[in-house]
């Protein structure tokens, strides 16, 4: 067998877009993005202190809105993997839908923490097909966003206990995952 | 190089094992094989000691290709490297954040004829927050009025990034998001 040189641009143009039928919603407004920067006046992090005078991105900005949308650094695996954009959304109490790899939400609840499906739908996670996955995503965000201003600080209210839960289980979470991976490294 | 995985881990690890080389996948996997080949052609025939291991880290990546049945390129040149030099799978451990790589090893595994078994997958790498990051954040709870339906940060750009803003444009929730994305080449 020989090596496979994966080149630059197939990354990025995606082999899975240009042979899928359903590519229609990309072909229409792709090049309103594609080869262009944009950054919301209020998302430039600022770099803050811990208490190790160590600096970290503050990213304290996003609680400004009702919800993260998380697009993960992998979408279109047919497993999750999450980064930083998931647990900064939890340090930062808020509520997220992800755009990631299938069971994202299933592989975070299955480590304790807790998603929003009594808020909206989350068969998206469920969904083999990323467009399905983003076009479920989307469609939440469509439906909350005919929400008033009033419904939607109600709706926060409400999920208060699930990211307070969220931000105290990350450390939790830090100790289980030491002990498994010092078990893991014993029989290694 | 930039030690990748949370620092608490790897200092378990280099406690246990000697740490020949860490192959990172986040380096190799949009370049030429050729530079992966140079890099495990100097372990050709290597005698491993009992307590010496390489260790590969392979997160934020993965580009399938249907040619190799939806398996990781990376992984896919890697083990034909490690055959054509010799590398003993027992000496090699890899750290990923991607759950379910078990099995896509188990498949290269027969696809190439190799035996790696050695796979520990973790959320704790350099991105998860430090514990004192966790407990100074639970300490700070400040009740921000949320004028905004959404944030959706995207920086490098790949197609599920993309076409997540696509679909905000095309449902005209654009404005109603802080929202901000990298694609320029």
């Amino acid at each position: 067998m020989n090596l496979i040189h994966f080149p630059t641009q197939t990354r990025i143009n995606d082999v899975f877009l240009v042979g899928n039928k359903r590519n229609d919603i990309y072909k229409k407004h792709s090049d309103y993005f594609l080869d262009s920067t944009y950054t919301h006046d209020l998302a430039s992090p600022n770099w803050v202190l811990n208490q190790n005078n160590e600096y970290f991105d503050d990213f304290s900005f996003i609680k400004q809105s009702f919800v993260f949308l998380v697009t993960e650094t992998i979408g279109e695996y047919p497993y999750p993997c999450l980064t930083e954009k998931t647990w900064r959304t939890m340090l930062n109490r808020m509520p997220f839908m992800i755009v990631g790899g299938k069971h994202s939400l299933k592989l975070l609840k299955s480590f304790g923490f807790k998603t929003f499906n009594d808020y909206w739908n989350e068969d998206y996670d469920n969904f083999e097909n990323l467009i399905d996955r983003i076009e479920m995503v989307t469609d939440n965000l469509d439906k909350l966003s005919k929400l008033t201003q009033n419904d939607l600080d109600k709706l926060n209210e409400k999920m208060l206990p699930i990211v307070e839960h969220n931000i105290n289980h990350l450390e939790y979470f830090y100790n289980q995952q030491t002990i498994d991976i010092e078990e893991k490294l014993q029989n290694l | 190089m930039k030690n990748r995985l949370y620092h608490t881990i790897y200092d378990s690890i280099s406690s246990r094992f000697q740490v020949l080389d860490i192959i990172d996948s986040v380096h190799y996997d949009y370049l030429h094989p050729d530079i992966l080949e140079e890099k495990i052609k100097i372990f050709e025939n290597f005698t491993f000691k009992e307590n010496q291991r390489l260790l590969i880290y392979y997160h934020d990546t993965g580009f399938y290709q249907h040619a190799n049945n939806g398996c990781s390129v990376f992984f896919f040149n890697l083990f034909q490297l490690f055959k054509k030099f010799n590398i003993p799978a027992e000496f090699v451990i890899i750290f990923t954040n991607h759950y379910g790589l078990k099995n896509e090893i188990d498949q290269l595994n027969s696809i190439i004829d190799y035996s790696m078994t050695n796979i520990v997958e973790t959320s704790l790498w350099h991105d998860y927050p430090l514990v004192n990051q966790i407990k100074e954040s639970q300490q700070h709870k400040q009740d921000i009025k949320k004028t905004f339906l959404y944030t959706c940060l995207n920086n490098a750009k790949r197609v599920h990034r993309v076409l997540t803003l696509c679909y905000l444009k095309e449902k005209n929730l654009l404005e109603k998001g802080i929202i901000s994305y990298r694609f320029k080449s």
